[in-house]
């Protein structure tokens, strides 16, 4: 709840007492309910606080890396231990003292993680130590490893996640190899695993207690771009290792569905777009597969890279572990729901895909026709959007389909041989409709209300 | 509640521990190995990366200390493993006298990664290693400069200066004749 709303709701509730409606301890209640929530709205000092920590943090760091070859190795070393013993007693004095204060709780474990960084760094600078720069940041993890869970401070475990994903992703030799890279970490995998576990232990208690705080929002995000990226180098080392267009495909599309879905069922912080990471990202992910297989030129160049190409293989884990899991999703989205959803496009854009790829491997069928089959999908899951959107009177919706609708067209028109002049005067065209159709909608839903 | 707030303070506590424990533990164990390791010079080529964290670098490629030959009675091994390099003193210089693959109980020795071992046509068999010397930190402005002028002259000898001690060792100094590259550098 907004602050201006919480006003109003603490100025109506003695009336609403005395009249009858609720009770006084209902009252309290209520007002209750709302303070913790307009508590997680005061996101603007807390952005502030954490931001200064970091860059603190951040700028101690980087003007150690100048390497201050005037300081002997006794400055040095005293340095380490009190950055580190600094930022730890910090730490005690605000869990101490403060702990109350949210703001301070955050930054200091942003800074306590900071400089255990900062600490290494000098020890790795003074003595010259070997190794690369990921066995520098796997030593950061374990030592950094619990600052999130004993202050407790999200904003750490936010930073926590993003080194578990790089060390993560140095640790697949795979990946490693095939970027050319000398990378590679000491931890072993399942040490790896147990850190992300117990990560996500914490994640599900903030998720129980302040689901609604901009800092579980924040742990929300780092999951959804770590998973992403593990993802994405997961794919890429299949990729590498038996190249299938049409089975990276299907995944792909499994992946931002259920993305989408898990943002709707579980994963959702608010109404607005930076309040849902997995849903926004799941999204715009499955709509811009789906746009960027309506170009026809796309469609030529898949074709002749054909024999490159082999049937699906669906049968891989990872393939039949998606599939049972975008099932057991989709039934409880429509359990919840129990109605035609205006995304529908997003949530079938898996099955979108197989029928897609299926097509492409018939011989029987035209060429053409998993092409017109994903161009006729996309123009009426944007007709269901803009209807939707019409009867929930929701402009964003209608706008989210009139913009695929003119993606769709704008693409065929870039893939035609037309003159500069003639695709500028179809841009322009479709804006001017865009424009008119949009003050007509707006005029109509004012109407009705 | 009382008994997880007392948990969380033990942890809290152990953490703190732990982390200064780890940082301290490399102090100790590199300023022992400064002040009482044995010096050992070996010729490197440095070049100059750069690493986000600790900064400005040479990254260190050692020359003549890459192939020592295999100690007798050592059995080859198929897969990369630790070993030790034994570090001599000799007339042209300091090297590497054997590698080994069991630790030994007192003299000069360095514990290095072992790549592989070969055998020659006189049934000699040698191992190529690697150093755990990889880097040494320069202040940002003279890195590029140190290589760019060790690139001009090709003349120049840089030595690295290691101390080792007890199979660990640290590099003390990077050194043109008896001055440090550092300096080396700023005079030209």
């Amino acid at each position: 709840m907004s602050k201006e709303n919480y006003a109003w709701l603490e100025r109506e509730l003695p009336s609403w007492v005395g009249e009858g409606i609720v009770t006084k301890e209902g009252a309290k209640a209520l007002l209750s309910r709302y303070e913790s929530e307009t508590f997680a709205h005061r996101s603007s000092g807390m952005a502030f606080s954490l931001l200064g920590f970091a860059l603190v943090g951040l700028g101690i760091i980087s003007i150690l890396a100048y390497n201050w070859d005037e300081l002997g190795h006794l400055e040095r070393t005293l340095l380490a231990i009190v950055l580190l013993v600094g930022a730890q007693a910090f730490g005690f004095w605000v869990k101490r003292y403060k702990a109350n204060d949210t703001s301070l709780l955050e930054g200091s474990g942003v800074l306590w993680f900071l400089m255990m960084g900062a600490s290494l760094a000098i020890i790795g600078q003074t003595y010259h130590l070997g190794g690369t720069v990921f066995d520098f940041l796997s030593v950061w993890l374990l030592l950094s490893f619990g600052i999130a869970w004993l202050l407790p401070s999200s904003s750490a475990a936010f930073l926590q996640i993003i080194l578990w994903t790089v060390v993560w992703i140095s640790s697949r030799g795979d990946f490693a190899s095939l970027m050319e890279m000398n990378a590679g970490s000491f931890i072993g995998s399942w040490v790896l695993f147990g850190i992300a576990l117990c990560w996500l232990g914490y994640y599900v208690w903030q998720l129980k207690t302040a689901k609604n705080a901009n800092t579980t929002l924040l742990l929300s995000w780092g999951l959804a771009i770590s998973l992403l990226l593990i993802f994405i180098v997961e794919i890429a080392i299949q990729m590498h290792a038996m190249f299938n267009l049409r089975s990276t495909l299907n995944l792909l599309a499994l992946f931002f569905a259920m993305y989408y879905m898990v943002g709707m069922l579980f994963l959702s912080h608010g109404e607005k777009t930076w309040q849902r990471p997995f849903e926004r990202i799941g999204k715009f992910g499955a709509l811009i597969l789906v746009l960027s297989h309506t170009s026809f030129k796309l469609w030529n160049w898949i074709d002749r890279s054909a024999s490159y190409m082999q049937e699906p293989s669906q049968t891989s884990w990872l393939m039949i572990s998606f599939i049972v899991l975008y099932g057991v999703l989709l039934v409880l989205l429509i359990r919840k729901i129990k109605q035609v959803p205006a995304e529908i496009l997003v949530i079938f854009t898996p099955l979108i895909f197989f029928v897609y790829t299926a097509i492409q491997n018939s011989s029987e069928v035209s060429a053409y026709a998993a092409m017109l089959f994903i161009n006729a999908t996309l123009i009426l899951g944007a007709s269901v959007m803009i209807v939707c959107g019409a009867k929930e009177a929701k402009i964003g919706l209608i706008n989210q389909g009139m913009i695929l609708i003119a993606l769709t067209v704008w693409i065929h028109f870039m893939d035609a041989d037309f003159d500069l002049v003639a695709k500028g005067m179809a841009f322009i065209v479709t804006g001017i409709l865009f424009l008119g159709i949009n003050a007509l909608v707006r005029r109509k839903l004012r109407a009705k209300a | 509640m009382k008994t997880i707030k007392l948990f969380s303070w033990i942890f809290f506590g152990l953490l703190c521990v732990a982390q200064l424990g780890v940082i301290l533990f490399q102090i100790v164990n590199y300023e022992r190995i400064l002040k009482e390791g044995e010096v050992f010079y070996f010729k490197v080529l440095p070049l100059d990366p750069y690493d986000a964290f600790r900064g400005r670098y040479v990254s260190l490629r050692f020359e003549n200390v890459t192939k020592a030959p295999l100690a007798e009675g050592e059995v080859s091994r198929d897969e990369p493993s630790k070993g030790y390099a034994i570090l001599e003193h000799n007339e042209n210089g300091d090297a590497i006298k054997e590698v080994r693959f069991t630790k030994p109980s007192s003299g000069n020795f360095l514990e290095v990664d072992v790549n592989f071992i070969h055998q020659d046509s006189s049934s000699q068999k040698s191992a190529t290693i690697s150093l755990p010397f990889d880097r040494f930190y320069m202040r940002e402005e003279i890195a590029p400069k140190a290589e760019k002028v060790l690139r001009a002259r090709s003349g120049v000898t840089v030595n690295a200066k290691l101390r080792v001690l007890e199979g660990k060792g640290v590099i003390e100094e990077l050194m043109v004749g008896e001055i440090p590259l550092s300096q080396f550098v700023l005079s030209k």
